[in-house]
């Protein structure tokens, strides 16, 4: 039975246990690094032109995170995302236009838990080609990812950016 | 009532103590942001959730790049002379200038200007150390290759992008990701300053549209650097210039008109829209690299 002679245990035990935290965040962030550099070896041969990693935390209601890319070069962009680091359902997808418009189009779906995948934004302009008559290329891309609800965690989602 | 023995209250004060003092010691490491020696403020470390709408910029060759596709040419009276770089002695101007010479090194390999190249690379390694990025530029391999293969621009091209890659990698794993939105900022002032140079009657449509969708930035940048957390008179008054023209931008018909279009099109702006927006920019730019 626990006493309050336990009390100064109890108290460096808690101690012990939250300077435990600070090192399963370093673990997690160097398991971020590790997806990011899967990403980075996924783009190539195209270069290396940015990347960014969204973190959430799953709970019992769902969520959406958001993304603006812009494309300012004509050439093509790969892009590898990473969900390796997903513990609930995610569901990416890719419009033309923000959520405020309401004529965008949706490009593409993609489910993400547990899996890497890339494409490419010469496949996305040909769906916007189809979709949108005299359609110039995509300028922009809004990216959404629609995350499921699923017991307590911290997630993330890993996006690397090339361009060939 | 609970009564205690002596023992027992000595090792309830010992642990009420304890827990007080791990309790101020933790509250106070979560809420303040601990300042640095050189200024950096890092963010809490268990805080781990990204905004709602978040956004990604592109590199500063790749917008010195897409204006040179579209047909810019080199003109050294563009570039913001790299023997002004001891002027900047706040840290806002630094990484600002920082971001103005990226661009201009950019700008001088793809023009194939070799040795203008060099000296402007050797800037970037001048500053890097006043603004927390000295492990980035401390490699010496990089100058060394970059002199080895001056005569190789597609390498020089390659070496750039990969110490971009470097900085970017640096930058997200010590928390100053907000570093990169000021040095950006930076270095599209001066892209565009150095496309807007450039732009005349004869400027062709390509190099127009061109410099019209690097307009897309400018809102992103002005969000970015109203994040900065060391925000200073420079930063504000550059959010400010670019908020002018921001709106300025928007308030042209050919840029409603484009708004409202679905297919993506660059709106067609008139000489006297360019030049509206070429004073603002020229006014912006001198805020930060000086007159």
């Amino acid at each position: 039975m626990i006493t309050l002679k336990h009390t100064p245990i109890l108290a460096i035990l808690f101690i012990f246990l939250t300077s435990g935290l600070y090192q399963d965040h370093s673990k997690y962030e160097a398991k971020v690094n590790t997806y990011k550099e899967e990403c980075k070896q996924d783009i190539k041969p195209a270069r290396y032109e940015s990347s960014i990693v969204t973190y959430y935390n799953t709970s019992k209601n769902s969520q959406t995170k958001s993304l603006e890319i812009l494309l300012i070069s004509s050439g093509n962009y790969v892009f590898s995302v990473n969900g390796k680091l997903c513990n609930s359902n995610v569901e990416m997808k890719i419009y033309d236009n923000p959520s405020d418009n309401k004529k965008r189009n949706l490009l593409k779906t993609i489910e993400l838990k547990n899996q890497m995948v890339n494409f490419e934004s010469n496949d996305l302009n040909i769906a916007f080609r189809k979709m949108v008559k005299n359609a110039d290329r995509l300028k922009k891309v809004f990216i959404e990812y629609e995350i499921s609800e699923g017991s307590e965690s911290q997630d993330a989602i890993i996006l690397v950016l090339g361009l060939k | 009532m609970i009564k205690f023995t002596c023992g027992e209250r000595s090792q309830i004060k010992f642990t009420t103590i304890f827990i007080v003092l791990f309790l101020i010691i933790g509250c106070r490491e979560k809420t303040e942001p601990v300042e640095m020696k050189d200024d950096i403020v890092t963010e809490d470390i268990e805080i781990m959730e990204s905004e709602d709408m978040d956004f990604l910029l592109p590199q500063p060759i790749t917008l010195v790049k897409a204006l040179e596709e579209a047909g810019l040419t080199y003109d050294e009276k563009n570039i913001n002379p790299y023997t002004k770089k001891n002027k900047y002695i706040k840290k806002s101007s630094q990484i600002l200038n920082f971001g103005v010479y990226s661009a201009d090194l950019a700008y001088c390999i793809i023009n194939k200007e070799k040795q203008t190249a060099l000296n402007y690379l050797k800037t970037l390694r001048e500053i890097a150390p006043s603004i927390g990025l000295e492990s980035v530029f401390s490699d010496k391999e990089l100058l060394k290759k970059f002199e080895t293969e001056i005569e190789n621009p597609e390498m020089l091209e390659e070496l750039v992008y990969l110490m971009q890659e470097k900085m970017d990698d640096y930058l997200a794993d010590n928390d100053m990701k907000y570093l990169a939105v000021v040095e950006f900022a930076g270095a599209w002032v001066e892209g565009m300053h150095i496309g807007m140079n450039e732009f005349n009657e004869t400027t062709s449509v390509k190099l127009k549209a061109a410099l019209t969708d690097q307009m897309n930035l400018v809102e992103n940048t002005i969000k970015g650097l109203e994040k900065y957390p060391n925000s200073d008179e420079l930063i504000s008054a550059v959010v400010s210039r670019l908020s002018e023209l921001q709106n300025t931008y928007n308030n042209f018909e050919s840029v409603k008109i484009a708004k409202n279009s679905e297919n993506h099109s660059s709106p067609i702006l008139t000489s006297e829209e360019v030049g509206k927006l070429a004073l603002i920019i020229k006014e912006t730019r001198e805020l930060i690299v000086g007159k």
